[in-house]
């Protein structure tokens, strides 16, 4: 435990160091910038689906940044000789995944409520966000796995947003049919885009308890379990020595 | 005592893989620094990963102070200390923040600042590691190995990179380690390094020992008892060579001592390059 708070503690400073929370804070500035030219009705539709990006595809390719570079630099098969668990390196990263998510999708969503009058429900929102980033962070370590290198990792980003982020994100924005949506039940960033996409569309109480949300939710926490357990903490130790 | 005690370890990368380690068995004892030798690709990393506890899916039986290596948990880690191949830093941190960093892992902490200084790096603290040489970097390496006071180092290629000072220094603290009551394993193919500083070797190959002595031992089994003699005679160097047997009692050697100016005299002992070679068909420096 008192490891796990340490290496936390560690890996926000090279964050910071490293300047991935710079670029985080940049790309939300972007998208800041975007929502108000885009004006308070449209931007109504699309905030939803930028901080969906940020969970989504963007938690992959800071999980694949982070273990590629430290890769790269030597660091990740040093810790596997210290006394930290597997089980806490692999949380460390998760959790710094769903903190740069999470600054992302509440400075755009502080900034359209504050500036743009459009109203959310901030708890439905940090929940997601941080439910939608860990399984993406789970599938990042998976891609990782799989990759000969980041090249390699970034082709693997590509195929998977194809067929599992786009088409969620087109039916979110009504160019894919909504009742094709059967096709994508099973794709992990799907829930991302549709509830977080709804979380800005809906003003007042929405109904969460509704079945096939409680589905997805439930979905998500087995895929991560699921990934977790059977290939990403067997296997990271291969990942970490693999030179 | 027997720190480590390895028997008929085999293993396999990937399932259908190449059998990287076929069966081996040896054990260091305590106080002992033990050379595995072997040219690249003969199974010394795999083995030294497997000892690492970075390799866990092995056969065969790894006992550490007598148990089981896969029944140990963190503690395992508090007793070791791990001098890698290459450098393994962060890049955007100093040589200081990166010792910190390893160090706050561990419970029990040597002082960092005399191992910076014992190795020439007290001036560069301060210093990005991105912006220190190769020698600096595995100097660093080895300070890293240190950080937690290990009882067992596991140094692979240390002085890999390393000028004959640096590398006379790094091989003095190694000495030092061991007769303060540490156990090394070396991995190397530096035979220079092994003759200053193993008591116990083993040669690896395809995976096997294929020998396993004491340096000594070794180079009198592969080397030819004979002296060889180089003295001054009527302004011309000239060389004889005479059995090592009987030697005391050999005329012509007793003369050559005793009218002629001696040059040099050397015994036939071979070197463990020579060994090295004679015994793994590999030239070091192919």
């Amino acid at each position: 435990m008192r490891n796990g708070v340490y290496l936390l503690k560690s890996e926000m400073r090279r964050l910071i160091k490293y300047r991935i929370l710079t670029i985080s804070l940049a790309v939300s500035v972007l998208w800041m910038v975007l929502l108000y030219f885009l004006g308070t009705e449209t931007a109504r539709s699309f905030v939803g689906l930028f901080i969906a990006i940020d969970a989504t595809i963007m938690s992959m390719m800071m999980i694949g940044a982070s273990l590629f570079y430290e890769r790269q630099e030597n660091t990740l098969k040093p810790l596997l000789v210290t006394p930290v668990s597997v089980g806490t390196m692999i949380t460390v990263k998760v959790i710094t995944t769903i903190y740069v998510a999470l600054q992302s999708a509440l400075l755009v969503s502080l900034f359209v409520y504050f500036v743009m009058d459009i109203n959310l429900q901030f708890i439905p929102l940090i929940l997601l966000v941080s439910l939608v980033a860990t399984v993406h962070a789970m599938i990042g370590f998976l891609l990782s796995l799989k990759a000969k290198d980041f090249t390699g990792y970034l082709v693997a980003i590509i195929v998977y947003a194809i067929f599992f982020a786009y088409p969620s994100l087109f039916m979110a924005l009504d160019i894919v049919p909504t009742n094709l949506d059967f096709l994508l039940v099973l794709s992990p960033s799907h829930g991302a885009f549709i509830y977080l996409d709804q979380i800005f569309l809906i003003e007042g109480a929405y109904a969460y308890d509704s079945f096939i949300f409680i589905f997805s939710v439930g979905y998500l926490i087995a895929v991560t379990a699921v990934l977790y357990l059977k290939w990403v903490k067997p296997r990271y130790p291969e990942l970490a020595v693999r030179e | 005592m027997a720190v480590f005690e390895v028997k008929n370890l085999k293993y396999q990368y990937g399932k259908q893989g190449k059998e990287a380690i076929r069966g081996i068995s040896f054990s260091i004892k305590e106080g002992q620094i033990f050379g595995l030798l072997g040219p690249s690709g003969a199974g010394k990393s795999t083995t030294q990963k497997i000892m690492t506890k970075l390799l866990p899916s092995y056969q065969g039986s790894v006992l550490y102070q007598g148990k089981e290596l896969r029944t140990y948990g963190s503690e395992f880690f508090e007793s070791i200390g791990v001098g890698f191949e290459l450098p393994v830093h962060f890049l955007k941190l100093t040589g200081l923040e990166n010792m910190k960093f390893f160090q706050n892992l561990y419970q029990s902490k040597a002082a960092i600042e005399p191992l910076l200084e014992k190795v020439g790096l007290l001036e560069d603290k301060d210093k990005l590691v991105g912006e220190y040489s190769k020698g600096m970097k595995m100097r660093l390496n080895f300070v890293r190995a240190l950080l937690n006071n290990p009882s067992f180092l596991f140094l692979d290629e240390v002085t890999n990179g390393l000028d004959p000072t640096n590398a006379r220094i790094l091989k003095d603290m190694i000495l030092d380690f061991k007769n303060k009551g540490g156990t090394v394993l070396l991995t190397t193919h530096l035979m220079g390094d092994v003759e200053a500083l193993c008591d116990q070797v083993a040669f690896i190959k395809e995976g096997i020992i294929i020998e396993s002595d004491t340096p000594r031992n070794l180079k009198l089994k592969y080397g030819v008892r004979k002296v060889d003699v180089e003295y001054q005679n009527k302004k011309a160097l000239k060389k004889e060579t005479f059995e090592l047997e009987g030697l005391g009692q050999n005329a012509a050697f007793l003369n050559l001592i005793q009218t002629k100016t001696i040059e040099t005299i050397h015994s036939g002992e071979t070197s463990l390059e020579d060994i090295f070679i004679q015994i793994t068909g590999d030239d070091l420096h192919a």
